[in-house]
């Protein structure tokens, strides 16, 4: 079962409905906490064999001494996904502990998600992340954010100035979307180029992603 | 004024024993009441400062000031894409900040004594959010780049009240960004984050601090759990703060060049805080009076992370040339406090353990 | 004139346009809304739009979606000197692999180039042929653009669909607010208003037709006040009919409410003519699945308004007209047996192809308008005189069995006759001796015997003199039919031939005559 933790009620209820088709598989919760148990008790107590949690960073847990950073650590220790969600959160960053995700996007990609553990039996966390393609989706968002980062105000003929930064950059954001393989050959293609520009940056990892879409 | 300590020959002969040096015991003795001279001083000068008001070293402080940014309904809006089914009043959020004014005011000059956020925290915050902040000396607050800021929540007063339909954050600066820029700006400040630019992680944001802060021929080199654990480093803290912090530490390292130039930085996870540890290997201390008299950058860095972080240096400790064990200087724990602008003195305990260096480390609280 | 599209002003800012050769940037959430209009139109313009606006999402091309919706709002307003370059993070060939509508970069209009400021600076526009408006319809065709699953369900995709496009036909209000922000409806409003300008003469015929039906009420039953609003303003031309809406809330109440709220709107307003929405409560008929008796708009049809022949209910001669866009046959069936007097079709947005058949459907609506209308006249009146009829048997002092088992008869034979017929002669003939067999009832003797049993009993009970002057009539009309003959041979109605017109209003005149009749003999 994966629970869903959202203390606005109009959200939730509102999602609820959409994807009343899933109720075998996600439950919408609130936390209800109670006067003599802390809140990770209350918290644990209200799930049975979680699969996966998804809980909104800025929970009003009532009780200004207890943050989600005292159950952060808690849900932490359980061996499964968790997905913080927020308004003030953009985009989405996947680490090993937790997976930090705009409020509207995890919405937007939650049936998607529902739909593939449905359909697989087994969690893709991925689908929840970047949606239906997801593997496409995360491989673009590299592609864009070094664009960006790179590309986009830089003289495309002149040779690139921080070679050292930039490699550093593509190994992150491997690392970020468990692409080692694609980092490898990039990585690689870029030591090949002697006088390597940023056109010729822009154009290897095109090639690559490609290569490995 | 000097006192006279009486030392026994037994106790003479134990120290003796302790440190495995074959002195004289006259010799020792000189060289012990000199000590016992300086910590004494040490005292009455602790003994002279103001004890009528003692504000503590409290980054659990930092952490729930800087966290109302994200939890409290009454201070989310200023960095959270307001809710449009609401329309937004500008002159309420006005009015209403004399009351958010006072709560953080209270954080950073409580009455009393107590746990207390660095003024500088206050101001970068307060200078961001304050709907006054105009006239022809704007308050500035520094962003990641150290770039002096100017724009803040006063920058839209005007434009929200002559564009109500458009959302704040979409408001166009005279610059031509929109304040949302701003926003985030000001979000990477206050928060070591995952979800702005990348270049604003702390992982990116250390490695880039320490290499454009030494010269290329230092040879530095980052662990491998570096960048595992820093790369995903999500704390609320005065990132200003730990970044100025870790300038100074550039400089000191450059200044001891000439002892090593090697550098390594290892990122360790505890339970309730990371330790940012920057190792100058081969590097040592000459000189232990610094430590007992803090001034200068050392003072000045330590005003800057007191509520900050912990901060500690270890090193190997070399005086007239020879070994002399290693010295454990706490510059900032939960013991430190701050009077009138003064900092109470840093604990420095002498040991003879070899450091291999000089380490400065931070201790970055998570909660 | 050229002008870049920014997302992000991190990227680019206003201030930067000369960096890139861009006369001037424009930031979404600011300066792009429906002014985009307003730009110079003496000058060509050129848009620069990143593909991606959202990183988190790239493959949602937010920007390219964006850069057909500004092409096709131009289209719409008959302005072709519009180009788009599109600027991409990825080679043409991977953006062409990834985006859902690759022919996007075969409209001629559409370019592709990597986003760099410096690329930006010095592109140039490839020549090419100024195009007439309607020659984009087939590069718009060939997107395969298609309805967004994430619409909220079929019915209130047609249900918003149907309405723009009848208003807009109309010249009524044409926004579609509710369609907003969908690249398919775009596509389909810009086939539509490719097509409007010939369907102007049409849409006068039509408004001149609604002059001329006659003076009626017309109440609407249907939970989306769009309709409402459609209904009102077509209607408001002529002030022959009366229109009234209701069932706005209906979605949110409970079925009991409901049945009571319309029972009493139509004793309020005792309209001609119900036309009521086949999925009334959208969220509760949304959850059924295969019984569409358990659909609201069955419901109030066959449990709140008609009933059946044998138990009618209040509104059985009224004409019931059902507002839906099923074209299943088991749907209509159904409903026919429900006694739905009539369909006025919606018209489905995946089965608009551009050519233009609102034209038809709403001269269709109006027809089966004006013909419920001629029928509610009829039926109306007929049924409360049964009704009345069938009360005599609680209320009658006399014991008179065949009689009312005649009244019985009588009134289930005519309900279903004109309840599943064209009110023509045969009909109708048939509908009068049923009736007659009312008065036969009285005296089982031959039909002479009757005529003088009920005159004798017309004295003697002392019928009006205006009762007995339409008796003689009706007896004429009566042998007319049982002779075969077309054409009366005595009385007021001498040498008329007997046309359905006579025989609706002498259908009515038998039962006022039957029922003036039986007041004073059964009494």
């Amino acid at each position: 079962m994966i629970y869903l933790f959202d203390d606005r009620a109009q959200r939730r209820n509102d999602n609820e409905e959409r994807l009343s088709d899933f109720s075998d598989l996600i439950t919408f919760d609130t936390v209800k906490l109670i006067s003599d148990k802390s809140a990770d008790e209350c918290i644990f107590d209200s799930i049975e064999n979680p699969e996966c949690i998804i809980f909104h960073k800025s929970y009003a847990l009532g009780d200004s001494n207890v943050t989600y950073e005292t159950i952060r650590q808690l849900f932490a220790s359980l061996d499964i996904p968790i997905v913080i969600f927020s308004g003030g959160t953009e985009g989405c960053n996947k680490s090993a502990k937790e997976i930090n995700m705009n409020a509207d996007l995890m919405y937007y990609n939650l049936p998607y998600f529902l739909e593939n553990l449905r359909e697989n039996g087994s969690i893709n966390i991925d689908t929840l992340i970047w949606g239906k393609r997801y593997r496409l989706n995360a491989l673009l968002e590299f592609q864009n954010s070094l664009s960006q980062k790179y590309f986009i105000n830089n003289d495309p003929d002149v040779l690139l100035d921080n070679l050292e930064k930039v490699k550093r950059d593509i190994d992150n954001s491997c690392r970020k979307i468990h692409e080692q393989d694609l980092r490898d050959s990039i990585i690689s293609d870029i030591e090949a180029t002697s006088q390597i520009t940023w056109l010729d940056l822009a154009t290897i990892i095109d090639k690559n992603i490609h290569k490995f879409q | 004024m000097s006192k006279t300590f009486n030392l026994t020959e037994d106790q003479l002969d134990f120290i003796s024993f302790m440190k495995r040096e074959v002195s004289s015991h006259a010799d020792l003795k000189v060289r012990l009441e000199a000590r016992l001279a300086t910590i004494a001083k040490g005292t009455e000068k602790t003994a002279k400062l103001d004890t009528s008001f003692r504000l503590n070293h409290s980054p659990q402080t930092m952490i729930k000031f800087l966290a109302l940014f994200s939890r409290d309904d009454r201070f989310k809006w200023y960095t959270h894409k307001w809710d449009i089914s609401i329309p937004f009043d500008i002159q309420e959020m006005i009015s209403r900040q004399t009351i958010n004014k006072s709560i953080l005011r209270d954080m950073a000059y409580p009455k009393g004594s107590g746990p207390v956020v660095n003024e500088k925290t206050y101001t970068q915050v307060w200078n961001f959010i304050n709907f006054s902040n105009s006239g022809p000396n704007i308050y500035s607050w520094k962003n990641t780049r150290f770039e002096n800021i100017r724009c803040g929540w006063h920058s839209i007063v005007n434009l929200s009240k002559e564009n109500p339909e458009i959302p704040v954050e979409n408001l166009i600066l005279s610059d031509g960004h929109q304040f949302k820029d701003y926003i985030r700006m000001f979000k990477a400040v206050i928060e070591f984050r995952t979800d702005l630019n990348d270049d604003d992680r702390f992982s990116e944001l250390v490695w880039s601090s320490i290499k454009s802060g030494l010269p290329k021929d230092f040879d530095i080199e980052f662990d491998s759990k570096f960048d595992e654990i820093g790369y995903d480093l999500n704390v609320y803290c005065d990132v200003i703060a730990v970044l100025s912090a870790l300038n100074i530490i550039c400089t000191w390292m450059i200044r001891h060049k000439a002892r090593s130039s090697k550098v390594k930085v290892n990122l360790t996870s505890e339970n309730e805080y990371y330790i940012l540890e920057i190792f100058h290997t081969g590097s040592y201390f000459s000189n232990i009076e610094k430590f007992k008299y803090p001034s200068g950058d050392l003072e000045e860095l330590r005003k800057r992370l007191f509520s900050v972080c912990d901060f500690s240096l270890e090193g190997d400790y070399m005086k007239d040339g020879k070994n002399n064990g290693s010295l454990i200087v706490n510059a900032l724990d939960e013991n430190s406090q701050i009077s009138v602008k003064s900092l109470s003195p840093c604990d420095i305990i002498i040991s003879d353990d070899k450091i291999g260096g000089v380490k400065y480390k931070l201790k970055i609280y998570k909660r | 004139m050229r002008y870049l599209i920014t997302f992000d002003t991190t990227i680019v800012t206003r201030e930067q346009a000369s960096e890139w050769g861009i006369d001037k940037v424009l930031v979404l959430g600011n300066d792009i809304t429906e002014n985009l209009l307003n730009l110079p139109h003496d000058k060509p313009l050129v848009f620069f739009i990143p593909t991606v606006r959202d990183y988190s999402n790239s493959l949602s091309y937010n920007g390219v979606n964006l850069a057909l919706r500004i092409l096709m709002k131009y289209l719409s307003n008959g302005r072709t000197d519009i180009d788009i370059v599109l600027m991409g993070n990825e080679s043409e060939a991977n953006f062409l692999l990834h985006y859902d509508y690759p022919n996007a970069l075969k409209i001629p209009s559409m370019h592709y180039i990597r986003f760099n400021k410096k690329s930006v600076a010095s592109y140039e526009l490839p020549l090419r042929d100024q195009m007439k408006v309607e020659e984009y319809k087939p590069f718009l065709d060939n997107l395969g653009l298609k309805i967004p699953s994430s619409f909220k369900s079929t019915h209130s995709l047609t249900n918003e669909w149907c309405l723009f496009k009848w208003n807009s036909f109309m010249g009524l209000n044409e926004n579609a607010p509710s369609l907003e922000g969908y690249l398919y409806f775009d596509y389909l409003i810009t086939l539509e208003k490719l097509n409007q300008i010939k369907s102007k003469k049409a849409s006068d015929h039509l408004k001149n037709r609604i002059s001329d039906i006659p003076a009626s009420r017309i109440l609407v039953i249907d939970d989306k006040e769009g309709w409402h609003r459609f209904f009102k303003e077509m209607f408001s031309k002529t002030d022959k009919v009366e229109v009234y809406c209701i069932g706005e809330n209906f979605n949110k109440l409970a079925f009991e409410d409901i049945e009571k709220i319309i029972v009493d709107e139509v004793d309020n307003f005792k309209p001609d003519v119900i036309i009521l929405d086949f999925r009334l409560m959208e969220d509760k008929d949304a959850e059924v699945k295969d019984d569409m008796k358990q659909i609201s708009g069955y419901h109030v049809l066959a449990k709140v308004l008609k009933g059946d022949y044998k138990e009618p209910l209040g509104s059985f001669g009224r004409q019931v007209i059902i507002f839906t866009a099923t074209s299943r046959i088991e749907n209509i069936l159904l409903l026919r047996q429900g006694n739905a007097d009539g369909f006025i079709l919606k018209e489905k947005a995946e089965n608009y192809h551009g050519k233009e058949i609102t034209k038809k459907v709403i001269s269709g609506m109006l027809t089966t308008l004006e013909t419920a209308i001629d029928r509610a006249k009829f039926l109306i009146p007929l049924n409360e005189m049964l009704d009345s009829l069938l009360a005599f048997k609680d209320t009658s002092s006399r014991d008179n069995n065949e009689v009312f088992i005649a009244i019985d008869m009588a009134s289930q034979s005519v309900r279903q006759l004109t309840q599943n017929n064209i009110l023509n002669e045969d009909i109708l003939k048939l509908v009068f001796l049923d009736l007659f067999a009312i008065l036969e009832s009285l005296k089982e003797d031959n039909i002479e015997s009757l005529y003088s049993y009920v005159n004798s009993e017309a004295s003697r009970i002392g019928l009006s003199p205006k009762y007995q002057m339409l008796w003689y009539d009706i007896r004429e009309i009566r042998k007319c039919i049982a002779h075969g003959d077309n054409i009366i041979r005595k009385g007021k109605l001498k040498d008329k031939t007997l046309s359905s017109t006579i025989l609706l209003d002498w259908v009515l005149k038998l039962v006022e005559f039957i029922l003036g009749f039986m007041t004073l003999y059964l009494k």
